[in-house]
């Protein structure tokens, strides 16, 4: 009797910890990857190619219910193979050597429970992955969504080690539910096993986007500290991500014609209140986009717009909320946003040069 | 609250957490009914009805027990989900089934479930076993995989609306100490076709029998199978209480 009192009380209370399996520690390892074939990589490099891409989960420019110019919800899995396709074809062509990758989908039901992350691996030059959960739930009783696994991806031709999942601040105006079942921001920081460096260092983040309580704030400081504390340590970091800010000087901050949501969870497009939170990530690092290039008319910034929710044909880039930065030095001119990949997702992706040469 | 309570209801009754199942029908005239359980009618000494009375609006269902010898009988159960489904596919929170416009709407469905149960008492202690297949048929459209409900017990209980047909078996053993009971079972789902594979419950429980006409139970049910993505275990609280009369 008392054994099997045990085994009860057992099962109530693992049944009470974390049902739907939505948790993380402030710490943990992140999920490392490898490609099913390696590609050799080079033994000797004087730079890098670095590109930043939020993948909107294979979406590519389907309406979604969220972006309010659709209703869809549960993707096919020809949609999802076309889109991830179509990434992995245009990665391919760009060839970078470090890759950062927000909302990324290995196991969930809105996309067709494909692992793009092992796709991207298996069909690109990079060799090796990192993944660190952003939204994960055995099941979401909501809007259908059910099985949910996304988050941030690190990918490399090199070998990936101490790779770690750094918690982020969650949306303090939320109620318990929202955060129980709702996204968990974090760092994905993991070092580079590149021939001669011991201390290079990758970290990709994926601030929120609807926020009216200054967490975005204070997850940007986070990974602002991150960087410091590396800098000061001596080491060497490429850091990138999608801030969901604008860079200082931006002369469009609101009212932007792509934004149509009324549902003001969804509304975080004005970002008038927040232009110096990034000015010390551009005066302590070196950007991929500097200010002056970056300009201070619409016309200048225009050209490293990487972000619209609404597609093509009305559609184009209406802003900059994609990043790199880096404690070494960039190329001079090697930046670019790729602003030809309208229908690849709702952001462009980003890719600078890295110099090695010192 | 609404969407909860909707929630809560079609659970409840999918999670079909009948306490002990035996060959043995309740007394003619006698009525039974749980918090989760279905509301049971003793039609005849050998005759038992029961629905489950919380989703009967939402999901129609009847199922007829018949004692057909000394410790057999044959069950045949009815279920007509479409509405119920068709209230889970919706925006926002209890919204099990995604409102895309590329999911073709729910259609008219039945399955019906025949299953023999045979049951052999050993002084304190019940033992049954049972077995089963149920077939389901659809009118006015198909049933887009999407829609699958992956979560535990509901899962494998709704799979046969997608391969047409499926089989079930399992074993209850139930032992008395007086006003306490302990009950275990095993249960078994076999999904055929494009599923192919099985899934298997277990439930324990501790039943408190303070009088003929109220019980209460406590336990867990641990579910093991592989859903869409996976194989996965889980385990889930279950409790109920019990009025006869």
């Amino acid at each position: 009797m008392k054994k099997i009192l045990l085994i009860l009380t057992l099962a109530l209370t693992l049944n009470n910890c974390d049902i739907f399996n939505t948790q993380f520690e402030d710490l943990e390892d992140a999920v490392l990857y490898q490609a099913s074939s390696l590609t050799e990589a080079p033994t000797s490099v004087d730079s890098l190619i670095v590109m930043t891409w939020n993948v909107k989960f294979g979406g590519a420019r389907i309406d979604f219910w969220f972006d309010c110019y659709g209703e869809r919800v549960i993707m096919t899995e020809n949609e999802v193979m076309d889109n991830i396709e179509a990434l992995a074809d245009y990665i391919e062509e760009v060839n970078p050597d470090i890759v950062l990758l927000q909302e990324v989908d290995v196991n969930s039901k809105r996309s067709a429970y494909i692992d793009q992350l092992q796709y991207l691996l298996d069909n690109t030059d990079l060799n090796y992955g990192a993944y660190a959960s952003q939204w994960k739930a055995d099941f979401i009783p909501s809007s259908g969504l059910g099985k949910m696994e996304s988050g941030n991806a690190i990918l490399s031709k090199w070998a990936l080690t101490d790779a770690e999942r750094i918690a982020l601040p969650l949306i303090s105006e939320d109620d318990a539910l929202t955060q129980y079942f709702y996204l968990k921001r974090n760092i994905l920081k993991a070092k580079i096993d590149l021939l001669g460096y011991d201390n290079l260092w990758a970290l990709n983040i994926h601030a929120s986007a609807y926020s009216n309580d200054g967490t975005k704030k204070l997850q940007l400081d986070q990974f602002k500290d991150e960087l410091d504390f590396l800098d000061s340590s001596d080491e060497l970091f490429i850091a990138g991500g999608d801030f969901n800010s604008l860079p200082p000087n931006t002369i469009k901050v609101n009212e932007f014609d792509d934004s149509i949501c009324e549902d003001e969870d969804f509304q975080g497009d004005d970002y008038s209140e927040e232009s110096e939170w990034l000015d010390e990530f551009y005066t302590d690092y070196e950007p991929a986009v500097t200010l002056d290039k970056y300009g201070t008319t619409e016309e200048t910034q225009f050209n490293h717009y990487s972000h619209t929710v609404q597609g093509p044909p009305e559609g184009f880039w209406s802003r900059k909320l994609d990043y790199l930065f880096t404690n070494l030095t960039w190329v001079e001119n090697s930046d670019s946003t790729h602003q030809e990949t309208m229908d690849l997702s709702d952001h462009a992706p980003l890719t600078s040069t890295l110099s090695l040469e010192n | 609250m609404k969407n909860t309570i909707l929630l809560l209801i079609s659970l409840s009754f999918i999670l079909a957490l009948s306490n002990s199942e035996t060959a043995n029908t309740i007394p003619k005239g006698q009525f039974e009914v749980g918090l989760f359980q279905p509301l049971k009618y003793g039609m005849t000494e050998k005759v038992e009805l029961s629905t489950h009375p919380l989703a009967f609006f939402l999901m129609p269902n009847l199922t007829i027990k018949n004692k057909v010898g000394d410790g057999t009988a044959a069950r045949f159960s009815i279920y007509y989900p479409t509405y119920l489904l068709r209230l889970l596919t919706r925006e926002g929170s209890g919204g099990l089934i995604a409102p895309d416009p590329t999911i073709p709407g729910i259609p008219h469905m039945v399955s019906i479930r025949q299953e023999l149960l045979v049951t052999k008492s050993f002084s304190s202690t019940i033992i049954t076993a049972k077995a089963g297949f149920s077939i389901a048929t659809k009118f006015g459209g198909e049933l887009d995989s999407r829609t699958e409900i992956e979560f535990p017990t509901i899962y494998q209980r709704l799979n046969v609306f997608y391969n047409g047909h499926g089989f079930n078996s399992g074993l209850d053993i139930r032992h008395s100490f007086g006003k306490l009971d302990i009950l275990a079972d095993v249960d078994i789902f076999y999904l055929p076709e494009d599923t192919n594979t099985t899934f298997i419950e277990h439930k324990s429980m501790l039943i408190w029998n303070k009088s003929n006409r109220f019980q209460t139970a406590v336990g867990y049910k641990l579910v093991y199978g592989e859903y869409t993505d996976g194989k996965d275990l889980d385990i889930v609280p279950v409790f109920d209480l019990v009025w006869s009369w």
